[in-house]
């Protein structure tokens, strides 16, 4: 009421200013109008002046201006998401006019969505589990790779680090066994297929990982593994064209060869002198093979043979001694990673379109000497709203480039091999065959040396990967909340790699003295022509996505239905080819032919084979077919409920029709408690409590209901050669099915007064069902191992996130905080293997049941035997060096399970700090509760004269010892039994528990909010350091617990952001 | 009209649905339904033309020095094997059961397969080649799995269940347990029976595809090993009568560093032994008893043995491959000899010489070689088994001579080898001349391991 009051007296007021309008001046007003946040301009904010119906809408840059002849006024600022400001002003003005919004939080998480890929959602009506990555995160770390944005910030998502190589990322656990591990990866509304290196991180407006069925289920049978759905940039309506800029360089350190401890040279070449004198080289030594033999070695031959005195021998013996081919490796062959980014972005809109335009390159010069890749991205993205908004029409075009030139190889080398001579000259190696043959083959064959150094930069191998995708879309309002729409996406990726050995490679000149052959006369003659060896190789994806959908959206009394179903259908095909020319001329582009079809016999060994002819294709392609619905209903703002369904089809090979579509579904809901009456907590005044429950699939292309075999065109040691034959891939297995996880979600979400603490958590538990394993099966079926559905697991975890504000004002300081539990376990899974053998189980998928998938098992190890430095382990209680029994009869009850060597807890703790321009914000990440084995001596290595662990050095030698170590003696003859018994000791084991420093990121930005003589709206300078170390970590072991082959190399990176 | 166009559209999407969802996923893979798929699966050589390869080291062919069997690439297997020790395998798998098994896997799948594709007037030929070609392989690998994880059969204890699991479809769900010693040789003899009237009288191009030769090439060795000289005589003839061609030797050139060229015109069926380091090993010599038995003018001396640097010893490389893989499979050689035995092991003593004697004439070097003139069973017999030892080095059937030799007292032998001073001995008819079950094998499908002794 006080309110009607208050305006009617303003009306009156205005009134009668109004009436003295001619005794005064007419005055300009102009200013901006900006966030109180970030200081950036709004355009498009809405400028009244009460009372009147003069009105204007702030610019591109958030400029506004207008006449007026009144002696005061009351502005009226509004703008969507923002607090609206009543300024009363005093006319004239002496100076520009700064208005600064407030954002408006409870606005703002109301405008929060969260994308599924097929809808948008505001985060109010979703039950499911969303995790979100916005915009200051994507932008907050520097690398090239989009998925690396995604490290360390995003509570359930790890990127697994031991023998990550099928599975790099996991959401939420590993939810198959044999099957597709990957997320599924959706970009601007479809799944991309080709590889994520192509698209530039700064394209990326946000991320939304889908973690439970509710969230994911909408893309069925292949949400298995969680999505992880990609939102590009886009620009806004009524918006001029604002452009941004971005460059960085980033200098990584060269990898470090000396990381893992070796064996010294003069302990390997003690160790060759012993294995020499008990003639192990013998049989080598003479093979018909030429089989090489290391330089010390052939110096022992020598000097036996009477062909060096003995006091040459040992010169060169104790030149040899003393040298490490690592420290040449590193000084010709590596050197720091450099790469640089630019990226350039124009986006804005008009009354009746938004357009964004963006071009980015990234070039990188590898650690390795001579090689390097570079990006090339180019994105358009337009949308047009037509009919009075009934109609809207989208287009994006997106493609990229990128080129990889490999000049270097890492050559194989003796540990303590020569590459270069004092004078500075390359030197040969020993390679493939022994120097004795190679020194001494007769004339008319090429040089057969190996020279390492001049082989850096002699590769000529390039590949070229290009990327296109093309997005159409229309979308029709048929009428009031209901829409159709229908959308396309056409992928086309070619790969084309032309790998060229120049003639003068080792490679090239090997392979044709390999095929010299003799003719009748005693005269040599080439089967393989002079000249480079080219191979060609290329490869094309293609795929079409279409998709028609109708959607509903209408308040409907109390509530609001949202519903949306359609159809879709998908083809994937990829086409590779690739052959090989001989006698290849680079200059004028002409090779020559040679004979495929005849076996020749080889130079150094006179056995038979074929040139090989690396020619091959192949081939596969990938159907779907889906139907999907989705709907949610809101009532009174505080009750939702979700439901979702989608039925799959594929062309997957063998499964009968009957099995080829599988239903999946799920339902959610959610109840914010703190909009009840009775909710009386001042503390938290935002409660709300959300489950779901549903299942989504996942397919294993590799496993067919039929016999399946692979057709293979002969190779150069098939015995007739050109005759194609198949083998068998898969014996017949009818009852295959595909795999299904059901997914439990808990989740509660909660705000203190003002969002100064905003939490998320979330409690799942995921049950794998018919998941796809390998069993053995007696070996007198033919099949060792069979793979079927039979395996079930169960992952229970839980997923943290708290941010909080712990100070707010000139000094601001924000903490975030992720936690993930994820404990996973094998349910059912008939185990038929030996016990012994499950000591493997951190290294190989060997599924026990009531275990991890990842394990780590260990034999009890009861120290070395004092007489000969045995290890020991314990047997029913007793010490014991039965090695065979002991791996024959161990039961899994008598191995020591240590626990599971993937992480059980990880996440991260992030402190931003912001005062005056500057931020300073720094990541740590901490993965706990998961054990590894520490790496040893191999004594079947070090017995065939191969260098191995620097444990040797710390081995058992005579009685006493066993006191201070636990790296048991050198056996005369290899035993495997006790090889695996060393590998696999309790002794060897560590906790993995650690916390590291990941990275820090320092900025300092300018904006023109604050100093109007700049002649950009924005600035930012960055510097940003990654892998800066571990902070702590339980075990002793030098090495870092997840990296044990080489360090995570440190980076530092330097930019420059500009918003024009 | 609106709804005439939705149902026009259902009906479109739906009939591209058939064809869309039933694409072939992937250019190489196939679900062998054709002719020529089947063909294809056969053609695989390194499976199917594939045989145990582990027997020659158990033989008194070769010797091989301490530090040679340390520097062997399995020295489990391998080492065990030479020693005949009681545990060979110590847990580890053992790919002469594996891919016998897994040839027979593919043979039955292709037999099952066949049932299902139409016989035409068009296709038959090709049909009929390609049952009677997976007949012989199923056939042939059994045969190889009783040489090597069987004892030699006899009166008392054919009818034990010594032999190996019979599987005769390509259901990998169901297991098989051991099948009697009789019964094993009876599906072989069968499968070979029934292969012959499909298959053609020479192989289909290429000599690493079965025939009739080869089914009565098999069967002849069959017949011998198992003392049924009358029958091995039999099938010997008919396997002649398509082709007794030799290579004469004095034309081969024995400098060579592998004289005898692959598919040579003696080759009836080629199959390679799975690769084991000892077959090509230069400290694996053959054993000096055996260089001793070559007489001079003996032309196989110089075309089967490589001299060593090291004094008096010798390297094979008269493999019918042509390379360093031991030859397993049939050669007509190897029928001529077991014509001569089973002559005169029926008393054509006579006949039995003249067919030796026609044989060695072109393993000699012709100025010097004088015919053999012995009418006395026991001196034919043995000279007959001496010349079968120094003509089959290497091709894998000595293991099987022994086994069945040791049956007869006269003929039986004791096998020793001296390792640093340790002396292991092999006896007759011991229990170690049938190999261990893989523990693969054991764990999942519960027979009876081969009891070794102690």
């Amino acid at each position: 009421m006080s309110k009607i009051i208050f305006i009617l007296m303003l009306c009156g007021y205005m009134q009668l200013t109004a009436n003295n309008v001619f005794a005064q001046e007419v005055s300009d007003i102009s200013g901006e109008v900006r966030s109180a946040s970030d200081r950036e301009p709004l355009p498009g904010a809405t400028i009244v002046i009460k009372g009147s119906s003069s009105a204007t809408i702030t610019d591109a840059s958030g400029r506004f201006s207008f006449r007026t002849a009144a002696e005061r006024v009351v502005l009226q600022v509004s703008y969507l998401g923002f607090v609206g400001l009543d300024t009363t002003l005093a006319l004239p003005l002496d100076r520009e006019l700064y208005l600064f919004l407030q954002a408006d939080e409870l606005v703002l998480s109301e405008v929060e969505v969260v994308s599924t890929g097929y809808q948008e959602i505001p985060r109010e009506r979703a039950s499911g589990s969303f995790a979100q990555v916005g915009q200051e995160l994507v932008n907050r770390k520097v690398s090239t790779n989009v998925m690396d944005r995604l490290q360390d910030i995003t509570p359930g998502v790890i990127f697994n680090r031991s023998n990550a190589s099928n599975d790099p990322i996991s959401i939420r656990g590993r939810s198959t066994i044999f099957a597709n591990t990957m997320p599924l990866v959706v970009i601007d509304n479809f799944p991309y297929d080709g590889p994520l290196e192509n698209i530039n991180p700064n394209d990326v407006e946000s991320f939304t990982i889908l973690r439970d069925a509710a969230a994911a289920s909408i893309w069925g049978a292949r949400a298995g593994n969680g999505v992880i759905v990609i939102t590009t940039k886009q620009g806004k309506r009524n918006t001029g064209p604002r452009v941004s800029l971005n460059s960085n360089v980033t200098v990584s350190e060269e990898p470090d060869l000396l990381y893992t401890p070796q064996m010294s040279s003069e302990d390997l070449i003690g160790l060759e002198r012993m294995l020499f004198v008990k003639g192990f080289y013998k049989s080598s030594e003479k093979s018909i093979n030429k089989t090489a033999l290391s330089p010390v070695v052939e110096t022992l031959i020598a000097e036996r043979d009477g062909v060096i005195s003995s006091q040459e021998a040992d010169r060169r013996i104790a030149d040899y001694t003393n040298h490490d081919v690592r420290n040449e490796l590193q000084k010709h062959y590596y050197r720091p990673r450099l790469s640089q980014q630019y990226s350039l972005g124009i986006s804005g809109g008009g009354e009746r379109n938004t357009y964004t335009v963006s071009a980015g390159y990234d070039g990188i010069d590898e650690s390795i000497v001579g090689n390097s890749r570079n990006r090339l991205t180019l994105n358009a993205k337009n949308t047009w709203h037509f009919l009075k908004e009934k109609l809207e029409a989208n287009v994006g075009l997106y493609y990229s480039r990128s080129d990889i030139s490999t000049a270097t190889d890492i050559p194989p080398t003796y540990a303590y091999d020569y590459l270069e001579g004092p004078d500075g000259s390359s030197l040969p190696v020993t390679r493939g065959y022994s120097r004795r043959f190679i020194e001494g083959v007769e004339q008319g064959l090429l040089d057969w040396n190996f020279y390492p150094l001049e082989e850096i930069g002699k590769l000529d191998n390039k590949s070229l990967t290009a990327d296109m995708r093309v997005n159409v879309g229309l979308s029709y309002k048929i009428f009031d909340g209901f829409r159709a729409s229908l959308s396309h996406q056409y992928w086309n990726n070619s790969f084309s790699q032309r790998n060229h050995r120049v003639e003068s490679s080792y490679f090239v000149r090997d392979l044709i003295n390999q095929y010299t052959s003799r003719a009748g006369d005693g005269s040599l003659y080439r089967n393989i022509p002079e000249g480079g060896i080219l191979d060609i190789n290329s490869l094309n994806g293609m795929s079409h996505n279409f998709r028609a959908q109708l959607s509903y959206d209408k308040t409907l009394g109390a509530g609001r239905l949202t519903a949306l179903g359609g159809y879709e259908a998908k083809s994937l095909e990829n086409i590779g080819d690739w052959t090989r020319y001989y006698g290849y001329d680079d200059e004028n582009g002409v090779s020559r032919l040679v004979d495929n079809m005849s076996r020749f016999r080889r130079y150094y060994n006179n056995s038979l084979a074929s040139i090989p002819s690396y020619a091959g294709h192949s081939g596969t392609k990938d159907n779907y077919l889906s139907w999907f619905f989705n709907t949610s209903y809101v009532f009174h703002k505080k009750y939702v409920f979700n439901g979702s369904l989608r039925r799959d089809a594929s062309n997957l090979f063998g499964v009968r029709s009957n099995q080829k579509a599988v239903p999946l579904w799920s339902v959610g809901a959610s109840w914010v408690i703190s909009e009840e009456g009775f909710w009386k907590s001042s503390g938290l005044p935002f409660l709300r409590l959300r489950t779901t429950y549903g299942y989504n699939g996942n397919v294993d292309r590799n496993t067919s209901a039929f016999t399946t075999a692979r057709y293979v065109s002969a190779d150069a040691f098939s015995l007739i050669p050109n005759l194609p034959y198949a083998f068998i891939v898969n014996p017949p297995n009818p009852n295959l099915r595909w795999e299904r996880i059901g997914i439990l979600n808990i989740a509660l979400d909660f705000e203190t007064l003002d969002g100064r603490i905003r939490s998320t958590v979330e409690y799942y538990v995921k049950e794998g069902k018919d998941l796809i394993g390998d069993s053995p099966v007696a070996p007198s079926t033919g099949k060792t191992l069979f793979r079927e559905n039979f395996a079930d697991t169960r992952t229970k975890g839980w997923d943290i996130e708290i941010s909080s504000a712990n100070l707010q004002g000139r000094l601001e300081w924000d903490t975030r905080f992720i936690f993930s539990a994820v404990n996973e376990k094998v349910i059912y899974y008939p185990d038929d293997i030996r016990a012994s053998t499950y000591l493997q189980g951190s290294t190989r998928l060997l599924p026990q049941e009531g275990k991890p998938l990842y394990q780590l098992l260990s034999l009890p190890f009861a120290g070395l035997d004092p007489e000969n430095g045995n290890p020991l382990i314990y047997k029913d209680g007793l010490p014991s060096d039965d090695y065979s029994t002991i791996l024959s009869s161990l039961t899994v009850d008598e191995l020591i399970y240590h626990g599971p060597s993937r992480p059980r807890f990880y996440g991260s703790l992030m402190n931003t700090v912001r005062w005056r321009n500057f931020s300073f914000s720094a990541n740590m990440s901490y993965r706990l509760g998961y054990f590894y084995r520490r790496e040893t001596v191999n004594y079947s290595n070090i017995l065939i004269g191969r260098i191995s662990h620097s444990d040797y050095v710390l081995r058992w030698q005579q009685s006493g010892d066993e006191l201070v170590t636990d790296v048991p003696s050198m056996p005369t003859v290899n035993n495997f039994n006790r090889n695996t018994v060393m590998a696999y000791g309790s002794n060897l084991v560590e906790r993995g528990d650690h916390i590291r420093l990941q990275d820090i990121r320092l900025s300092y930005s300018l904006k023109r909010s604050e100093l109007p003589c700049l002649p950009f709206q924005s600035a930012e300078f960055y510097t940003y350091a990654d892998n800066l170390g571990i902070l702590w970590k339980f075990s002793n072991d030098p090495l870092d617990p997840d990296f044990r082959t080489q360090k995570p190399l440190g980076s530092v990176a330097v930019g420059l952001k500009v918003n024009f | 009209m609106k709804r005439k166009a939705i149902y026009i559209i259902s009906a479109l999407l739906l009939s591209a649905c058939e064809g869309f969802l039933d694409e072939k996923p992937s250019k190489d893979i196939v679900v062998p339904s054709t002719l020529q798929d089947l063909k294809a699966m056969l053609d695989n050589t390194s499976t199917m033309n594939m045989t145990s390869g582990i027997s020659v080291i158990g033989t008194d062919d070769i010797e091989i020095p301490a530090d040679g069997l340390a520097s062997l690439v399995s020295s489990t297997i391998e080492g065990n094997s030479y020693l005949w020790k009681k545990d060979v395998l110590e847990g580890s798998k053992f790919l002469d059961w594996n891919e016998n098994y897994f040839a027979i896997l593919t043979s039955n799948i292709v037999l099952d397969q066949l049932q299902g594709i139409q016989l035409t007037e068009l296709n038959k030929g090709e049909w009929e080649v390609t049952y009677g070609s997976a007949l012989f392989y199923r056939a042939y690998r059994y045969y190889d799995l009783m040489r090597l994880f069987s004892p030699q059969i006899d009166f008392d204890n054919k009818a034990e269940k010594l032999g190996v699991p019979l599987r005769l479809t390509s259901d990998i769900t169901s297991m098989q347990d051991r099948a009697s010693l009789q019964e094993c040789y009876e599906q072989i003899k069968k499968d070979l029976l029934e292969s012959i009237t499909y298959l053609p009288d020479t192989p289909q191009t290429y000599l690493t595809r079965p025939s009739k030769w080869a089914a009565y090439g098999l069967l002849s060795r069959m017949s011998l090993q198992l003392g049924e000289y009358e029958l091995a005589l039999d099938y010997t003839q008919r396997c002649l009568a398509i082709g007794d061609e030799l290579m004469d030797y004095s034309v081969l050139d024995s400098e060579a560093v592998f004289p005898i060229p692959q598919f040579n015109k003696e080759v009836i069926f080629h199959s390679v032994m799975i690769f084991y380091s000892y077959l090509s090993r230069p400290m694996t010599y053959i054993h000096p008893d055996l260089i001793a038995l070559y007489g001079d003018g003996d032309l196989r001396f110089d075309v089967f043995f490589r001299p060593r640097m090291e004094e008096g010893k010798f390297n094979f490389k008269g493999n019918y491959t042509g390379t360093a893989d031991g030859f397993s499979g049939i050669a007509v050689d190897e029928i001529h000899l077991i014509r001569a035995e089973s002559l005169i092991r029926t008393g054509k003593v006579i006949q039995g010489m003249e067919v030796l004697n026609r044989f060695l004439e072109t393993r000699w070097d012709k100025e010097s070689y004088q015919p053999l003139l012995i009418n006395d069973y026991n001196s034919a017999l043995k000279k007959v088994i001496e010349e079968r030892q120094k003509t089959l080095v290497y091709r894998g059937t000595r293991w099987d001579d022994l086994k069945r030799l040791n049956k007869e007292p006269e003929l039986q032998q004791t096998i020793t080898r001296n390792m640093d001073g340790e002396i292991y001995t092999l006896l007759p008819n011991s229990p170690r001349y049938a190999y261990p079950i893989p523990q693969q094998e054991l764990d999942l499908n519960p027979i009876p391991q081969n009891i070794r002794g102690n």
